[in-house]
């Protein structure tokens, strides 16, 4: 009797949330992944007819190159993302409470604020006339003005921009929990700081670095608007082709289709991530 | 002569405000087994980690095989480290655990084997070598902690709390088995316990350690016998401490006069009228039915406990109202309880101790006894039986 009321309080605490994921991510997940194995009709819906063209267009040349070329971005804004992050956190953990509240702080206050806005920000500080350019100009840096906005160089800075918090924070509760005792252990067996950070350090914290990896690399393909908005949209990136053939080409099959294949990839890496004792925990932190 | 392979040199170590090792200074010499050994926030550990170079000296300095190494990093010392908690990398096997000091010296791959098998077969695991850490017990990290430690041959082990996390059994047999290895290869052990009872018994030497003051050093039979405080006498097994006045001085043996009566000590250039303590080992006190020429204290029984080889007796005595432990052996304790015993010692048996002194009683005992019982619980309980 008192099992069935424990289990009968879980349920009525776990229902609204298992309702709001049901509603709000399963069944949409779900449509997205119907709709990828329909066809367009002539105005743009959709016709309830089975076919796999869908996937089988992705993998024309054009494709393939956005699909590469958005890959080799995430990966890029991925490994600068660590660069920056892994020497923070490692320096955070070293700090007192205090100072680490107050940098965490620092670090989550920005990343409450609307993501738009903030790019609306940098677009102010990198325009020809923007802050940056102003600020060179007066220093006697520039002797003219540089294109910086609308260039390649932008989307890294406001991927990174935007995502660095999400390496951060796994990759400090990973350095956070890491056994002091296991570097002097290294130290004492005659390792160099270096040494004992290629051989102990980073492979110990590998999950860390992987879950922050994840959580970056994967945002990194949609969004979309970092794009559009410091890109200039010169070069087609999966998350902008996913977007287009949602609402400008109002070819939904397909753009469902894309989404199945970033889908798919989310699961892949997830799944290399668990096959080697990653914990799910960890990208949850 | 042994010739000295550590030697602290007036050493200091702050955290903050706190001043967790003064002035220590302290010779270990090679082939030694020396234990550091003291309750928690002594500064043992501290020590360890000085010799090690984990933690910075404030002051003084620290030569490891003649070098002075105050200045060096933990990886430039010729000096091994058996972790309390192992710290056994768990991304890597046994055998690479115990490769780890060796392929970073660039040793032969071959080489390494043959010293990681050699390391195996010493700490009695032959065929662990390609298991992971997390596959092993806690007595089989313990050893593989030491082969990791002691395959690259250091001057010096330095061993923290070693066995403190192992069962009371296990303990009993890593002791033996670690003395065993000391005799074997030669290497000068420093071992860090607050348990008495294994530095009494590994040890060639201990070095007490008491609010980061070096208390005393000297083999365990010179700490048990000749106990040079207060603090040491109870932290060391368990001691009746008396205190009075020294009235006369025969031939090193002193007559003191305590709140209980006139008492016999050992006593080597003590003035006389002057004020002292005196340590009595609960198994160097005799009972007896009745007085004693030289000197006996009247007492009563109060509380028996069968030891198996030994009968503890508890017994106040009349004058002062002082309790004494005194062990008997059992074949020969026919005294109950409510019983008049006399409690006499030969004065060789009993030392002259620093501390403080029961003339100057509350007002100076109770911080100590704050001090102890912030330490060890068990102490308190000794001291307060003592007062």
């Amino acid at each position: 009797m008192k099992k069935i009321k424990e289990h009968l309080f879980l349920c009525l605490l776990i229902c609204p949330i298992a309702l709001w994921l049901t509603l709000f991510v399963a069944l949409p997940m779900m449509y997205v992944c119907i709709v990828s194995f329909l066809s367009r009709g002539s105005y743009g819906n959709i016709e309830w007819v089975f076919t796999l063209q869908n996937y089988l267009s992705i993998a024309q040349n054009t494709y393939l190159q956005c699909f590469a070329a958005s890959f080799l971005m995430a990966a890029v804004v991925t490994i600068i993302c660590l660069l920056i992050s892994y020497p923070f956190a490692m320096i955070l953990v070293k700090k007192s409470n205090q100072t680490k509240a107050i940098l965490l702080m620092l670090l989550m206050v920005p990343f409450l604020t609307n993501s738009l806005l903030r790019i609306y920000g940098w677009m102010l500080i990198l325009r020809t006339d923007g802050l940056l350019n102003e600020t060179f100009l007066s220093l006697h840096i520039f002797a003219t003005a540089h294109t910086m906005l609308y260039t390649t160089p932008a989307i890294f800075i406001g991927l990174t921009y935007t995502l660095l918090p999400f390496m951060i924070l796994p990759l400090y509760a990973c350095l956070d929990k890491f056994d002091a005792s296991y570097l002097e252990a290294s130290a004492d067996l005659g390792a160099k700081p270096v040494q004992t950070f290629r051989h102990i350090l980073f492979p110990m914290t590998i999950p860390g670095v992987f879950a922050g990896s994840i959580m970056v690399f994967i945002p990194s393909f949609g969004l979309f608007f970092i794009m559009d908005l410091l890109g200039g949209n010169k070069v087609l990136y999966l998350g902008n082709l996913i977007r287009n053939q949602f609402l400008t080409a109002r070819n939904w099959p397909f753009g469902a289709a894309f989404s199945m294949l970033l889908i798919l990839l989310t699961l892949l890496l997830v799944y290399i991530y668990k096959r080697n004792g990653g914990k799910m925990n960890a990208l949850a932190e | 002569m042994k010739s000295t392979m550590v030697k602290l040199n007036k050493v200091n170590k702050f955290y903050g405000d706190s001043h967790v090792a003064k002035n220590i200074s302290l010779d270990i010499y090679e082939g030694e087994f020396l234990t550091l050994l003291g309750s928690s926030g002594s500064g043992k550990t501290t020590t360890l980690r000085m010799i090690a170079g984990f933690e910075r000296i404030d002051s003084g300095e620290v030569f490891v095989a003649g070098k002075n190494v105050s200045a060096k990093e933990p990886f430039e010392r010729e000096v091994n480290t058996v972790f309390q908690n192992y710290a056994l990398f768990p991304h890597m096997t046994v055998a690479e655990n115990i490769a780890y000091g060796l392929k970073l010296k660039k040793l032969p791959k071959n080489e390494i084997a043959g010293k990681v098998s050699e390391m195996l077969e010493l700490v009695q695991l032959k065929e662990f070598g390609p298991r992971k850490i997390d596959a092993l017990s806690g007595g089989q990290k313990q050893r593989i902690a030491i082969a990791r430690a002691i395959v690259n041959n250091p001057k010096v082990l330095l061993l923290d709390e070693p066995l403190g996390a192992l069962d009371l059994k296990l303990r009993k047999q890593m002791q033996f088995e670690l003395k065993r290895l000391q005799k074997k290869l030669g290497i000068t052990f420093i071992y860090v316990t607050h348990d008495q009872e294994e530095a009494l018994s590994m040890s060639d030497r201990i070095a007490i350690m008491h609010n980061g003051e070096l208390e005393q050093i000297g083999t365990p039979a010179e700490i048990y016998n000749k106990p040079v405080s207060r603090f040491i006498a109870e932290f060391i097994g368990e001691s009746n401490v008396l205190s009075g006045e020294i009235q006369q001085v025969n031939n090193n043996v002193a007559e003191i006069l305590t709140p209980c009566g006139m008492i016999c000590s050992y006593s080597k250039n003590m003035p006389t009228s002057s004020q002292a303590s005196v340590s009595i080992r609960p198994e160097r006190i005799v009972l007896k039915k009745s007085p004693v020429n030289s000197f006996s204290l009247e007492s009563t029984i109060t509380d028996q406990i069968y030891k198996g080889s030994t009968v503890r007796y508890l017994a106040v005595t009349t004058h002062g109202n002082v309790e004494f432990k005194a062990d008997i052996s059992s074949s020969c304790s026919d005294f109950a309880i409510g019983d008049t015993a006399y409690l006499h010692w030969e004065s060789a048996d009993a030392f002259l101790i620093t501390g403080q002194t029961e003339a100057t009683t509350t007002a100076q005992i109770l911080p100590l006894k704050e001090k102890i019982k912030a330490e060890t619980g068990e102490n308190l309980q000794m001291m307060e039986k003592a007062i």
